[in-house]
């Protein structure tokens, strides 16, 4: 099955780094932004499955653009927040967000992500 | 008359009549009829005055104290003047009396000597009869036997003419009488009875006849009717002396009651003009004394006695006056001294700012005679001033405008170029916006007095009077004491507000300066950090199979890489938590309760976010009272609330613990403490021992600490 990828991060470095090893991995990654407004545009353009979202997007929120991500109608593609950051010190925001996980950075990887997205479907 | 009287110098110049009229002039009309002896009164002292030939003081005496007394106005004078009346009327009573017992006795003397004269004359006569009885009997019997009487009368009348001559010595009219009785006597003697005598010795018959017994006879009667007009005389002047003593006897009796009638009348008048002049008066100044020692003030004499007593009254109205004013004078001190004091412990209480103008705004209202206090504050460059403290007498001060322009002839234009107090009187022309505004509000005169902080002008206090008169000559000084206590306090007030914004800005700049650390760590180290254990891991994937170490030890870098990658995330997290910028108070307050050992009742009442200082303080707050609690508390359970209140955050938390926290000994509390206060807030401790730990804080959400208007 294969996962179209949207990966949003502020950090050129790691988008370079992540989409190396993802796509090593197998994972289909379609595009990468490091805005707000372009991961938006992006995802309208792209139609991706799986956004990844960095929680510290510089002075922008991954929550927020989480939320306006996910749409109600449930039409729009998962969101997966990222961050260097424990789970644990954003553990209500991400449990409040619309995103259906959590991934610390460094913990990325494509089967970690399948492994989230199988939980989900099953 | 005045001409004769005026040449008189420095000698008595009111006489007996003027005494009189004095007298008269003050009981000659009742008392409701005063005006009219008043005038009287005044007529004499007029006469009085202009018979002394005394020239008038100088000014400088006729300005001295109110105790002075005119000589001739003093009641001593008039005293001696009265007496001495007296004394003339006294003495012209005995005088009388005197003259009349003088009259009595000289009638008494006149009357003995007519009866020394009628003796005298009487005897005189019996000496002529005997004569003639003598002769007689001789002629008709020759005996010598009635010569003896004959000769004897011969013998006598010589002497007792003489006698009776001395009597009526003085008095022409009975001394002719009596020298022609005596030269009638001799010519009897001599011409008649001796040649009878001879004769009928000579027995010479023509003795017996009857011309000759005719003669004899005739002779003697006119002898005896001269001795009859002689006596009658004397007697007339006898009964004329006699009456004359009556009429003086009468005169000095007379003399004495009307003497002992004036007298009585002089001393009754007299005693009338003490009583009068001097008694009532002196009863009154005691009784209104009383009164003034009683503490009535008020009470006046009215200035009607004349000298000493004139003096005293007049006296007596200045030392009450006086007395007065030193009250009313000690009154205003002290209200001004109260005033003072008030708004001084506001100052050493730390009053805000406006409180305090407000308070000194009023304070200056009530003890000037003003009708407006206004406090203002001018900018920078003297163009506007602000009013930031007001009163008004009517109690509408919420109708003054916050600003005027500075511009015009006003008082707030005077300070601000003068730099000193400034007044503006009613007939003065006053322009600009301030004046305008004042005409509006009826405004006539103003004075105001700058207010310098620090060695600049910050503002000036304003008194205004709607009335027609200028304000106090002493306005300005009695301003400047105010503005002494304004200035220290605004000063303070600035100081104080100056340091509180250091200290929020000291902890609000560390508060950003570990923000910014955590933040750039995140950016920087952490982030590459992972990339470069997401690099490992590509490595890792990239190895081929027969280099099964380089697998090993990359496995083992990337292991290594991520517990360095959490030991920098906590680290991150302990310089400052990332949820608090990312989501605010209520979930890394749940953050914090979820890490905690003790378990936590968490409530969060505050929606939205809140200022990041107040969100950082009140996070420490928690932080730190859920240390305490675990570690030296010995809590079962913790109770944290946290609420939004108007305009300031409320954060409680309390333990089950074994209590006894106090700030200080080291703890972290102290930190708190200085946290909160630099914000404007406050914290309250409360930890008996066994009572468990209460901490209560208050945090300002405005900005009124000046922790972001002064920032850096």
């Amino acid at each position: 099955m294969p996962t179209g990828v949207l990966i949003v991060d502020d950090n050129a470095s790691f988008l370079e780094v992540a989409r190396g090893l993802l796509e090593r991995e197998g994972m289909g990654v379609v595009d990468v932004a490091s805005t707000t407004t372009e991961a938006l545009r992006r995802v309208d353009e792209l139609r991706p499955d799986v956004v990844l979202v960095d929680i510290m997007l510089g002075r922008e929120s991954g929550f927020e653009l989480a939320r306006r991500l996910v749409r109600q109608d449930g039409a729009g593609p998962s969101v997966i927040l990222i961050s260097t950051h424990a789970e644990a010190d954003f553990a209500d925001l991400i449990a409040e967000s619309p995103a259906i996980a959590f991934l610390p950075k460094s913990e990325l990887s494509a089967d970690a992500i399948r492994r989230i997205l199988e939980d989900r479907s099953h | 008359m005045p001409a004769r009287v005026e040449k008189r110098e420095h000698g008595s110049t009111v006489g007996v009549g003027d005494v009189w009229m004095l007298l008269t002039a003050q009981w000659s009309s009742p008392a409701s009829k005063r005006t009219g002896s008043q005038r009287t009164l005044r007529l004499f002292l007029g006469m009085a005055r202009r018979r002394s030939g005394r020239s008038r003081g100088s000014p400088h005496e006729d300005a001295a104290a109110a105790g002075a007394i005119r000589n001739r106005d003093s009641i001593a004078r008039r005293v001696v003047i009265a007496t001495l009346a007296l004394a003339l009327v006294v003495g012209a009573v005995f005088a009388t009396l005197l003259r009349s017992i003088e009259d009595a006795r000289s009638a008494e003397r006149s009357a003995r000597h007519s009866q020394d004269v009628l003796i005298a004359a009487n005897g005189l006569e019996l000496r002529v009869l005997d004569l003639e009885t003598g002769q007689r009997g001789f002629i008709l019997t020759r005996q010598m036997q009635f010569l003896v009487p004959w000769q004897q009368a011969r013998a006598t009348l010589p002497q007792e003419e003489l006698a009776l001559l001395k009597l009526v010595a003085g008095d022409p009219t009975q001394e002719a009488r009596v020298r022609e009785i005596v030269a009638a006597t001799r010519s009897y003697i001599d011409d008649y009875s001796m040649p009878l005598v001879h004769a009928a010795e000579r027995n010479d018959p023509s003795v017996k006849t009857v011309a000759v017994t005719a003669e004899g006879e005739a002779r003697v009667n006119a002898i005896r009717a001269d001795f009859a007009r002689l006596l009658d005389a004397e007697r007339r002047t006898s009964a004329a002396t006699a009456r004359a003593s009556a009429d003086a006897a009468h005169r000095a009796y007379a003399a004495v009651v009307v003497g002992i009638g004036a007298s009585i009348a002089l001393l009754a008048l007299y005693a009338a003009y003490l009583t009068r002049a001097i008694v009532r008066p002196i009863r009154r100044v005691a009784t209104l004394t009383g009164r003034l020692a009683g503490g009535d003030l008020a009470a006046r004499l009215p200035e009607t006695g004349v000298g000493e007593i004139g003096a005293l009254q007049r006296a007596f109205n200045v030392m009450g006056a006086s007395l007065e004013l030193s009250r009313d004078e000690l009154a205003a001190l002290a209200d001004e001294q109260a005033g003072l004091r008030r708004v001084a412990t506001l100052v050493a209480q730390g009053a805000s700012p406006d409180d305090l103008l407000a308070a000194v705004a009023s304070e200056i209202g009530q003890l000037l005679p003003a009708d407006y206090a206004i406090i203002g504050r001018y900018d920078a460059n003297g163009t506007e001033f602000t009013a930031v403290g007001n009163w008004s007498r009517e109690g509408d001060s919420a109708g003054f405008p916050t600003t005027l322009a500075v511009g015009g002839r006003n008082v707030t234009a005077l300070v601000w170029q003068t730099r000193r107090t400034a007044r503006i009187d009613p007939d003065e022309t006053a322009s600009g916006p301030v004046a305008a505004y004042h005409r509006a509000l009826g405004v006539r005169s103003t004075v105001g007095v700058p207010i310098n902080v620090e060695g600049h002008l910050w503002g000036i206090v304003i008194a205004a009077s709607t009335r027609d008169e200028s304000m106090p000559e002493d306005t300005e000084t009695r301003l400047g004491r105010f503005t002494e206590l304004v200035s220290t306090a605004i000063a303070n007030a600035e100081a104080q507000a100056a340091l509180t914004a250091s200290r929020a800005r000291i902890i609000v700049t560390a508060d950003e300066a570990r923000r910014r650390f955590e933040r750039d760590l995140h950016d920087g180290a952490q982030q590459r950090f992972v990339t470069v254990a997401l690099r490992v891991r590509a490595a890792q994937a990239a190895v081929p199979p027969d280099l099964p170490e380089l697998a090993y030890e990359l496995d083992h870098a990337a292991d290594e890489l991520t517990r360095g990658i959490d030991e920098l995330r906590h680290f991150a997290q302990g310089i400052h938590p990332a949820i608090l910028a990312e989501g605010g108070l209520r979930p890394a307050l749940r953050k914090l309760a979820r890490a905690s050992t003790v378990p936590v009742d968490l409530d969060v009442r505050a929606n939205g976010r809140l200022p990041e200082r107040v969100e950082v303080a009140a996070y420490y707050v928690v932080s730190e009272a859920l240390t305490n609690a675990a570690k030296h508390g010995q809590a079962s359970s913790v109770t944290v609330r946290v609420e939004t209140a108007g305009d300031v955050l409320r954060v409680g938390v309390h333990d089950d613990g074994v209590g006894g926290a106090r700030f200080g000994r080291g703890s972290g509390l102290v930190g708190l403490k200085d946290r909160v206060e630099a914000l404007g807030g406050e914290i309250t401790l409360q930890s008996e021992p066994a009572a468990g730990t209460s901490l209560s804080i208050e945090l300002p959400l405005t900005d009124d600490a000046g922790a972001s208007q002064d920032g850096p």
